[in-house]
């Protein structure tokens, strides 16, 4: 099966799950108490001036046809208008979302040039120091409040050295704390899935006849172990994207930091509902299209899995 | 042999099967004092409102924003409150709120995850379909929808976590189910003329508690990690709960002058969340017979 086709399958597999999310961020926004058209209005509208909006965002239609309606303006890219800022909620995503993007990027850098090594080298002498410290850090990962550790990183940094700034977006300085603090949540569970990896690589038969054939180590370990070893890497990299996209909601509200994640908790103490669930709508296609890429990419460095996957998807 | 002679050489396998658990259980020094901790978190979430030394819910300007000191070994919060009277008071919160949403996951975990594995055909593609619907969300920001929609207070925060959380109970108990499903003894139950709802809760079920108990284990983890992080947010139980993220984020303001406001809490928070991931990696080796082998071996 060629790329082209295999692409094309996960693209139609995701579809059910699109609309499913579509379909759930409909009814939650159905249990809101309180009537949308009365929001928008404001408080001392007038009776017939909610009946008016209400007629223009189509509440007094059939609900299923309301799911249509609204499904159909969410893939134009209308995600409605914000209550707060009278602006087109995606406007408002768009001029926050470099931010975010800027974040997660710098925070999965992080998290990759310390996981990687650490575990790579953990798994190639497990009794080692390192080995001890990978252990600690993807336990410390799995169990530490984020909200609360990046509280504590500003208290060290920001007030205490006075070395790095608190909050803000202002000079390129200021990424590094909410960095640092969003990979802490990655780092865990990336070192030890890279050393389980490793070690497993490590174990197997082909690594041995690589070894038997009396080739260098490094090129074992390039070539054999590291490829291998990539596959379930780049898995839990696409895994932990959910984190990350959570994480960095958190994160963002923790260092004000201007991205998606602060907008969408800022939107909620507003009650701009249009502007909350158009953001985690957002969020949800966009770790949906990076599952499919991941799920790409592992056919592209696997060729067998490829057809595993196919088969699976077929069945 | 009587069957009186059976019961009790099965009882005695169960026994012994038990005591071999718990001395690998044991022999993780970890996970042991884990244990301790857990009970320990336990019983302060039971008996806290009885151990404070102070009201939790009196403030005091005047005695605002103290540092630690004797009279209060945590330092007292913004309104002058308790800090330790009041992580007493709040582990019914943050911990019962984890555990009652751990249990309602695993309930809805399990009856669908038996369904779709032994049911199957339409039941499994439905159920599978939602399950896929919940994953595409991000758990943190699945919980933050739900309890935005619910509205606050402790029941919407417990049912936002439980279904949040759910899905992967229901993958686990589906895998499990598909491995038993073919023994011979689910054969024997049929053949018997037992119902599937029979078979599936005195048959399937007990061979999916292990898995599912080491699950809910780490759960109680995230649960403890994303209860504190909805508090934080503002959007878990209203003030002035002493719910302990809930108190990070009140607290969050005077960080620079009062860091202890924010500190305890967070070590509380850290505290409970490790000791049950420990505790999750201590019961993983107890409750799965082939690591168990290699630890025996090892």
């Amino acid at each position: 099966m060629s790329l082209a086709r295999y692409v094309g399958i996960r693209v139609a597999q995701a579809i059910p799950t699109l609309v499913g999310a579509m379909l759930v961020m409909f009814v939650l926004v159905r249990i809101l108490p309180g009537d949308p058209a009365r929001l928008i209005a404001g408080p001392e509208a007038l009776e017939q001036d909610v009946q008016r909006i209400r007629e223009q965002l189509g509440l007094n239609k059939p609900l299923y046809l309301q799911f249509v309606d609204y499904m159909s303006s969410i893939l134009r890219g209308d995600f409605g208008t914000s209550i707060k800022y009278r602006t087109p909620v995606i406007d408002e995503i768009m001029a926050r979302l470099p931010y975010t993007i800027t974040l997660a990027l710098a925070a999965e850098a992080i998290a990759v040039a310390i996981a990687l090594p650490l575990g790579i080298y953990s798994a190639i002498k497990p009794r080692s120091k390192a080995s001890y410290i990978a252990s600690v850090l993807s336990l410390v990962g799995a169990s530490t409040p984020i909200f609360w550790i990046g509280l504590i990183f500003i208290y060290v940094f920001a007030v205490s050295l006075r070395i790095l700034p608190s909050s803000g977006a202002d000079t390129p300085r200021h990424i590094i704390l909410p960095a640092v603090t969003l990979a802490l949540l990655l780092m865990g569970n990336l070192t030890r899935i890279t050393r389980a990896a490793v070690m497993e690589a490590l174990g197997s038969n082909h690594v041995l006849t690589a070894i038997s054939k009396g080739l260098g180590s490094r090129v074992i370990l390039v070539r054999h172990v590291l490829r291998n070893a990539m596959i379930p890497i780049i898995t839990i990299m696409g895994i932990q994207v959910g984190a990350l996209l959570g994480g960095a909601v958190i994160t963002e509200t923790v260092f004000a930091w201007p991205g998606i994640g602060s907008l969408l908790i800022d939107s909620l103490f507003y009650r701009d509902y249009p502007l909350a669930q158009g953001i985690i709508l957002f969020i949800v296609f966009v770790f949906i299209v990076i599952n499919i890429i991941t799920d790409i990419l592992y056919a592209y460095i696997d060729p067998r899995v490829r057809e595993v996957l196919w088969r699976a998807g077929r069945s | 042999m009587e069957s009186g002679e059976i019961l009790r050489r099965v009882y005695e396998a169960r026994r012994r099967r038990l005591r071999e658990m718990w001395e690998t259980l044991k022999s993780n020094r970890a996970a042991y004092v884990s244990l301790y901790v857990v009970g320990f978190l336990v019983f302060i979430a039971i008996f806290g409102p009885f151990l404070t030394p102070y009201n939790p819910y009196d403030f005091d300007l005047s005695r605002a924003r103290q540092p630690p000191s004797f009279a209060h070994p945590f330092g007292t919060d913004e309104l002058g409150r308790d800090i330790l009277s009041r992580i007493l008071e709040g582990a019914r919160y943050t911990i019962g709120i984890s555990i009652a949403s751990v249990l309602l996951g695993v309930v809805i975990g399990v009856i669908l995850g038996l369904a779709s594995g032994y049911l199957g055909g339409l039941w499994d593609t439905v159920i599978q379909r939602i399950v896929d619907v919940m994953l595409a969300f991000p758990t943190v920001l699945l919980a933050i929808a739900l309890v935005a929609s619910l509205g606050q207070g402790v029941a919407s925060l417990i049912i936002a976590i439980a279904i949040s959380t759910f899905p992967v109970y229901a993958r686990l108990v589906r895998g499990v189910v598909l491995q038993v499903v073919n023994e011979d003894y689910i054969a024997a139950a049929r053949l018997l003329g037992k119902s599937k709802i029979y078979i599936m809760f005195k048959h399937v079920l007990p061979n999916s508690i292990s898995p599912i108990v080491v699950q809910a284990t780490y759960y109680m983890g995230l649960s403890i990690l994303l209860a504190s992080a909805l508090g934080f947010l503002g959007l878990g139980v209203p003030p002035p709960t002493p719910e302990w993220g809930a108190m990070i984020g009140s607290g969050r303001t005077y960080l620079f002058s009062s860091p202890h406001i924010v500190v305890f809490p967070g070590v509380f928070i850290m505290i409970s969340a490790l000791s049950f991931n420990l505790l999750g990696d201590g019961l993983r080796d107890a409750l799965d017979p082939k690591a168990r082998a290699l630890l025996r071996r090892g």
